[in-house]
């Protein structure tokens, strides 16, 4: 009788996969695919996603989808949409963009008198004079993220959160509750934590509608590791981080091994990774993540998906080709006994 | 026993070693690139072996393809990946689609690239080809850095070379180019791996050592991308290289001088349409292109 695990390479156990390799973890996964540099590559998700697109965008020999112009200071998305936090949210804006309709009660008194949008209320800092201006601003943005959902080649989204808070009944979720920075009593808002099932329904829906508008698209999913900065749930907030990641960090692992064209990327492993003795995140708050172990989860995304053939991963190792790469100069068979 | 090697340069390396070792194995290979035109058109031979084998040499990458899909599951899969040791030859870069001043590959000066990108001379640039830039450019300093870089790509495979790479400091210059070495290392990479598997435990020392004395060095008929002389003198590097040569398997093997590597260099950039923009992201941004060029000093 044979012993099955003698036959599996060395990642699989942990004395040679993370002890061995603590310094240089990369937790590979079996599937993924190369990115082109002719991809155009969408970015939406939480605030951690914002590392990723701001890495992506820095390069020129990837096409990084820009569906509207950043202002200054503005969270790095391929739109204006500010953090998307929760999957309900990216079903919510992807169907308010798909309908044409905009959200008739998305203007929100900020505490300062002004108006914002409530599904993106840090997005304009000066704010608008007039409820009105709100509306257009955000057809005018609808336009250009239904633009980003038709013509995007690969959409990278992190899954950031499962408490939400959304209108009485739920028909709306927010990226943030309204009574952090509007007194509007006009506004009644609830508290929702999204249970797995939920979550996996909203996520099938979008999926479903995004390939119906987008056959070819690519979904890659991660989770965003940065901790919750409060919970409303009655648990600790360390046990109710850790709920929301394990239920997000299954949702992606049952979406992967559903559909085809939905991978996963393992940022949330390298830095939320407990066992190699330092931290990643930021001393100062324990909850940031530190800029080094971004770059070391960013080299490791441009190891996994950046297309070989195009040159990209010349700057961080200029050799990287070597190991795909047939010696013309030396004679050597192509094959010896086949 | 059945063997099937499935890499890049190195596997002919590993077929020697296991033909010398252990020559009553039915010891096959096939590089990674024909592997994979193999795997997508179903060549029965080759995934039939694969489902047989006991024992499989390849890449990582090679390897991910194969398992569990036609690899024989009971096989024992030893993972090498590319030898790679910039020590010497910090300023090698590979250029994909721009052929090199060697005639074939891509392999390429970093300095004269950029140095082309910010349209210098060739005598201008030939004249960054010093102590002083390498100095700023922090070439001195590499070699520690890629030594590490180098038994860091092992370790995860469970191959820890320390004791190795000092024996092979003895050697002085025992790379062709960053990613061909003297075999005899090659040979040294697999029979720590094997050893750690406990495949050639109990192997008698004076065979192993015969065999490796007598292993056919065939990258030693490749191109040659000299150990530049102020870098040796600093490294105290003994027996470089001190002049590129051409593939002696693919003709006369001629050597030639650092201008006829910046001639050649420039003629295939300039040909390049793309070239510039090739060269920019390779070399890691317009910064350090500047940098490379010698505009502004190195930080």
């Amino acid at each position: 009788m044979s012993n099955p695990y003698e036959s599996l390479p060395d990642q699989n156990f942990w004395k040679t996969g993370v002890f061995a390799a603590r310094d240089a973890i990369e937790p590979r996964v079996s599937k993924v695919f190369h990115i082109a540099p002719s991809d155009r590559i969408m970015t939406a998700g939480s605030c951690f996603a914002q590392n990723v697109a701001l890495h992506l965008r820095k390069r020129d020999d990837i096409s990084f989808y820009t569906a509207e112009p950043l202002r200054e200071g503005e969270p790095v998305f391929s739109a204006r949409y500010g953090n998307i936090y929760t999957a309900h949210q990216l079903l919510q804006i992807f169907d308010e963009c798909m309908s044409g309709d905009v959200d008739p009660e998305c203007a929100i008194r900020r505490r300062d008198g002004r108006f914002v949008d409530i599904n993106r209320p840090y997005m304009e800092k000066d704010g608008f004079a007039r409820a009105q201006d709100v509306l257009e601003a955000r057809r005018s943005h609808l336009e250009a993220v239904r633009l980003a959902f038709s013509q995007a080649d690969i959409l990278i989204f992190t899954l950031g959160l499962t408490e939400a808070w959304v209108s009485p009944g739920g028909d709306r979720v927010f990226p943030i509750c309204p009574g952090v920075y509007s007194d509007d009593a006009a506004r009644a808002f609830e508290f929702k934590n999204y249970s797995f099932s939920e979550i996996r329904q909203a996520m099938e829906s979008f999926l479903e509608k995004l390939t119906a508008l987008n056959p070819h698209v690519k979904v890659l999913l991660t989770v965003s590791p940065v901790p919750l900065t409060a919970t409303y749930t009655e648990d600790h907030v360390l046990v109710a981080t850790m709920h929301s990641k394990s239920v997000l960090r299954v949702i992606c692992s049952e979406m992967v091994q559903a559909h085809d064209a939905v991978f996963y990327f393992p940022s949330y492993e390298m830095i939320s990774n407990a066992y190699v003795g330092a931290t990643a995140y930021a001393p100062e708050n324990l909850r940031e993540v530190d800029p080094a172990a971004i770059e070391k989860v960013m080299t490791f995304f441009e190891k996994l998906y950046l297309d070989e053939g195009s040159g990209t991963r010349g700057a961080a190792d200029p050799f990287g080709e070597a190991a795909e790469a047939i010696c013309e100069d030396v004679e050597i068979e192509r094959s010896v006994g086949f | 026993m059945k063997a099937v090697i499935v890499s890049n340069c190195n596997a002919k390396a590993y077929y020697n070693y296991l033909a010398a070792l252990f020559p009553d194995w039915d010891t096959r290979y096939v590089l990674k690139t024909e592997a994979d035109a193999w795997i997508a058109s179903g060549h029965e031979k080759f995934l039939e072996f694969l489902s047989e084998v006991d024992v499989f040499i390849g890449l990582p990458e090679s390897h991910e393809k194969l398992f569990p899909k036609h690899l024989n599951k009971a096989a024992v899969q030893v993972l090498l990946p590319s030898f790679i040791f910039m020590g010497g030859r910090p300023d090698c870069v590979l250029l994909a689609g721009i052929t090199s001043a060697t005639r074939v590959g891509v392999i390429h000066s970093r300095i004269a690239a950029a140095a082309f990108v910010a349209g210098k001379s060739v005598e201008e640039a030939a004249a960054l080809y010093c102590a002083r830039h390498f100095e700023a450019l922090g070439y001195f300093d590499s070699y520690a850095g890629s030594r590490r870089q180098l038994l860091d790509s092992y370790r995860p495979f469970g191959v820890d070379l320390e004791e190795e790479f000092e024996a092979w400091r003895g050697y002085g210059d025992f790379m062709y180019t960053p990613s061909h070495p003297q075999t005899r290392l090659l040979f040294d990479v697999l029979h720590k791996a094997l050893a750690g598997k406990g495949i050639v435990t109990g192997r008698e020392p004076g065979f192993v050592a015969q065999s490796r004395a007598g292993f056919e060095d065939y990258l030693a008929r490749g191109i040659i991308w000299p150990v530049y002389p102020e870098i040796a003198e600093r490294l105290a590097l003994s027996n470089c290289k001190t002049r590129w040569r051409s593939s002696a398997a693919k003709g006369a093997g001629t050597e030639f001088d650092l201008r006829v590597m910046l001639e050649r260099s420039y003629a295939s950039f300039a040909a390049r349409p793309d070239a510039r923009r090739r060269i920019t992201v390779a070399l890691g941004g317009k910064e350090k292109l500047r940098e490379l060029a010698g505009e502004q000093p190195a930080v």
